[in-house]
């Protein structure tokens, strides 16, 4: 139901950055992704990957992309079918004083 | 405290990576178009010289073929800081670390080196800069286990290279 994960990258940033740890919630807990959500997924070579949801298909593949803008590779990652998502990042751990906060969803501007 | 706790556990390897790479990690590093930029910028000087001592007539189209030398010295000495930077810094992880830490020392003298052979003109300086970049092809091929072999390059500015034995 719940996974943990380690962010390896600083693609995310500044929402999570490099060495922050991530809970996340089961797709099938907690329903499918939508647009703007951060989710764990499981890409064909880079293998566990962290992203946001930028589109959802009508067939269901998210398109996805990192919150860092100099993050560019959304178009190389290409897209990843629902099945190859995990769930949705929910808590992000920060080492320090920012210790523990909500990720929320975030629908990106165009 | 949360943090600390998860690192121990990550360390442990309890918890995964997610990865959130802005680059695709394309795993091709090779320091071979390193040197070929350090040998340009030996090269590059030694043109130099040689036009200062057969300066053309035209005073145009001499201070246009100093200018280009220049550039082309400036760009090849930018080209091994940046590369060399690329390979310390997105492919030397922990375990190379641990098998070679003079590495951290010998990226940072390319840097003071290279810096040098853009500043000024002297040959001692560009060929000082090939050879710590030798040294630092020989250790990123020993950290694949891959045998080298120093050979004068068969083109000016003919100096002793590193070439991986594959």
């Amino acid at each position: 139901v719940l996974r943990l994960a380690r962010v390896a990258g600083i693609s995310m940033a500044p929402t999570l950055r490099d060495g922050d740890f991530v809970v996340a919630v089961s797709a099938r807990w907690w329903g499918r992704p939508r647009r703007g959500d951060i989710v764990l997924g499981e890409h064909a070579e880079l293998g566990l990957i962290i992203k946001r949801v930028a589109d959802v298909d009508g067939q269901g593949r998210l398109t996805l992309a990192g919150d860092n803008p100099f993050s560019r590779e959304s178009a190389l990652l290409g897209s990843l079918p629902a099945s190859a998502v995990w769930g949705r990042a929910v808590l992000r751990v920060a080492p320090g004083a920012a210790g523990l906060s909500r990720l929320h969803r975030l629908v990106p501007t165009r | 405290m949360f943090h600390t706790l998860l690192s121990k556990a990550h360390a442990q390897g309890a918890i995964p990576d997610a990865q959130a790479h802005c680059d695709i990690p394309c795993k091709i590093y090779d320091p071979g178009p390193i040197l070929i930029a350090a040998l340009t910028v030996v090269r590059m000087i030694d043109i130099l010289e040689d036009w200062r001592k057969h300066r053309p007539e035209d005073d145009v189209a001499f201070i246009n073929t100093l200018t280009r030398a220049i550039a082309q010295k400036e760009e090849h000495a930018s080209i091994v800081k940046d590369s060399v930077r690329v390979i310390w810094g997105d492919y030397f992880k922990a375990p190379q670390f641990q098998q070679f830490p003079q590495i951290h020392q010998l990226t940072h003298d390319i840097m003071l080196e290279a810096g040098a052979a853009k500043q000024g003109v002297n040959r001692e300086d560009a060929v000082k800069l090939v050879e710590l970049v030798n040294q630092f092809a020989e250790i990123f091929w020993a950290t694949k286990n891959v045998k080298t072999k120093r050979a004068v390059c068969p083109y000016p500015p003919s100096i002793e290279v590193v070439y991986p034995d594959l």
